[in-house]
């Protein structure tokens, strides 16, 4: 179970004088969900399309599942949901399924794509009247369908609603518990905390950082802590082990410190009468945004 | 489900094409007829046209003796394939190029090629569709009837060569946007139509006009239908061999268009 599935060697990848990509070294191991994470422009659907074999690398090589990308052979173990819903109106959703099912050699029963993707309901109705979210589980269930060993999610629950996202990871789960690798992108971070195995982030098409979601909060080893007082900015300040520290005008506290314990206590021992306490460890968004803080200055300069 | 090992050999078997291809066929006349505004301009226009310009000479003759009822339907039939053609390939080409569904099935294991005969077969079979209805209104509207065989010899020779037009509306598809890509469609239909002597005979055009038709592929098509009308093929290899000129250039531009496509990962 634990082979590659996907292997990127100083893969570089230039638009006329835009470098999307700088010598990206990757490996993504067979049977997990790994989440591509990365601001706006960080090259992560650059790098999905050089994996689906859509773009071809100005430098390095993409193998999948053993194979170029862009060979048949491979194509029939991969499925896509790309980031635009790029949908074949004039058909009905289970058209559509059963369409895509035709270019697979095994794919899923259409029904049970359909029931995967939360679609039975909609079945009969045209992919053109779909809601955003709706078309973005049809996009879902084209992905699916041929049954890929291999599948890549761009941004797949943009656009979907509390519902539509809670069915979708239950669904990735499904695949993830089928032996499935699974890549996908998404902005929500708190989703890819719970269900990634392995966290990838990138900036400017480079790698910064590739691990376990715990491993990359461990990273940042702060801790928030919020409460609402009449202490005033350098009072907040002097407590302990505080490491950055802000309040509004209604006191609404907010600190950053390694020791939350000591900081509690020195408050609660300072007497003043504090409510509202909340103390959050590093969330996979804090790592997310102090690595990319991090890295934006030398991204530019390099 | 069960639990695949997806690093072990690769499977190399491939989906079985005949169904995949019907499958594609399938769905592309589904798209075709849940259209209405395309069912309207590639069924309803030439029936349209035909009743208000070819219906009222139907019951004469040429001056070559000929039925021109038998003639004037050709070249309203000529008009039909070149809308098909403009409409099923240009604008929506098109419009599958810039959503994506496009890329969508570039990622896919289906093969290019497959998805180019499905398209081709669809639009032939749509083709024979609306010539026959041209033909069934031409009939019980104006009379107009054909010894079976030549009937059918001047539809297969108009849809073989309409193939030329099919590459060209392939070349709009992948060069134009989809809204410059309708409107294209519509002009070219029209105009070029017009130019080859499907809506007014030729001899009654313009002088410039008489002298550019002959480098319009709709005329060298409607050429060959009312060659095929009058029960004489002596001249057509000549608009064959335009044809198939034509076929050439639009097919390489339309490769061209296509490959660039590709390469931008679009």
């Amino acid at each position: 179970m634990n082979g590659t599935a996907i292997e990127l060697r100083g893969v570089g990848k230039t638009f006329g004088r835009v470098q999307a990509l700088h010598d990206l070294n990757l490996t993504i191991r067979a049977g997990e969900l790994t989440a591509l994470l990365g601001p706006n422009g960080a090259g992560k659907t650059t790098a999905i399309g050089l994996m689906l074999g859509l773009l071809q690398p100005t430098a390095g090589t993409v193998r999948v599942l053993g194979g170029d990308p862009r060979e048949a052979r491979t194509r029939t173990q991969v499925g896509a949901m790309p980031q635009e819903s790029a949908l074949p109106g004039a058909l009905t959703v289970r058209e559509a399924v059963t369409l895509f099912a035709r270019m697979y050699p095994a794919p899923l029963p259409v029904t049970e794509a359909l029931a995967l993707a939360d679609l039975l309901p909609l079945a009969g109705r045209r992919a053109g009247a779909l809601s955003g979210g709706q078309a973005r589980r049809l996009a879902f269930a084209l992905a699916v369908v041929g049954n890929p060993a291999v599948l890549y999610l761009d941004e797949p629950t943009t656009g979907m609603d509390a519902g539509s996202r809670q069915a979708f990871w239950a669904a990735a789960e499904r695949m993830k518990a089928a032996g499935r690798t699974i890549l996908l992108t998404t902005h929500y971070l708190e989703e890819a905390e719970r269900t990634a195995d392995r966290v990838i982030v990138m900036n400017a098409g480079h790698l910064l950082a590739d691990g376990t979601p715990e491993s990359l909060r461990a990273r940042v080893a702060t801790s928030r802590v919020r409460f609402t007082s009449d202490l005033v900015l350098a009072e907040l300040r002097h407590l302990p082990g505080v490491e950055a520290a802000g309040v509004d005008e209604r006191g609404h506290a907010a600190l950053t410190t390694r020791t939350p314990e000591a900081l509690v206590a020195a408050l609660v021992q300072s007497g003043t009468p504090f409510r509202e306490l909340e103390v959050t460890r590093a969330s996979l968004e804090d790592a997310f945004l102090s690595l990319t803080a991090q890295a934006s200055p030398a991204a530019v300069s390099a | 489900m069960t639990t695949l090992t997806p690093t072990a050999a690769a499977p190399t078997r491939r989906a079985p094409v005949p169904p995949l291809l019907a499958g594609l066929v399938l769905a592309e006349l589904r798209r075709l007829v849940r259209n209405p505004m395309f069912a309207i301009g590639t069924l309803g226009f030439p029936i349209m046209f035909f009743a208000l310009f070819g219906l009222p000479a139907v019951h004469q003759t040429t001056e070559s003796g000929a039925n021109a009822g038998q003639y004037i339907l050709v070249s309203f039939g000529t008009y039909s394939l070149l809308s098909v053609a403009m409409f099923s390939f240009g604008a929506a080409v098109a419009t599958e190029r810039m959503g994506g569904w496009l890329r969508l099935l570039r990622a896919s294991p289906l093969p290019a090629p497959l998805y180019l005969a499905a398209k081709i077969i669809a639009a032939l079979l749509f083709s024979a569709l609306s010539l026959s209805l041209l033909s069934l209104f031409a009939h019980l509207a104006g009379g107009v009837t054909f010894p079976a065989g030549t009937g059918l010899l001047t539809g297969l020779k108009l849809l073989l060569g309409m193939i030329p037009l099919i590459a060209l509306g392939l070349c709009i598809g992948f060069l134009a946007s989809p809204a410059s890509a309708s409107v294209l469609a519509n002009i070219l239909s029209v105009i070029v139509s017009f130019g080859s002597g499907l809506f007014v005979p030729l001899d009654q055009l313009p002088k410039f006009m008489q002298a550019l038709a002959p480098f319009l592929p709709s005329y060298h098509l409607a050429q060959l239908g009312w060659n095929a009308v009058s029960g004489q093929a002596r001249g057509d290899a000549v608009h064959w061999v335009w044809l198939a000129g034509y076929t050439l250039v639009f097919g390489l531009v339309a490769a061209w268009a296509y490959r660039r496509d590709e390469a931008r990962g679009q």
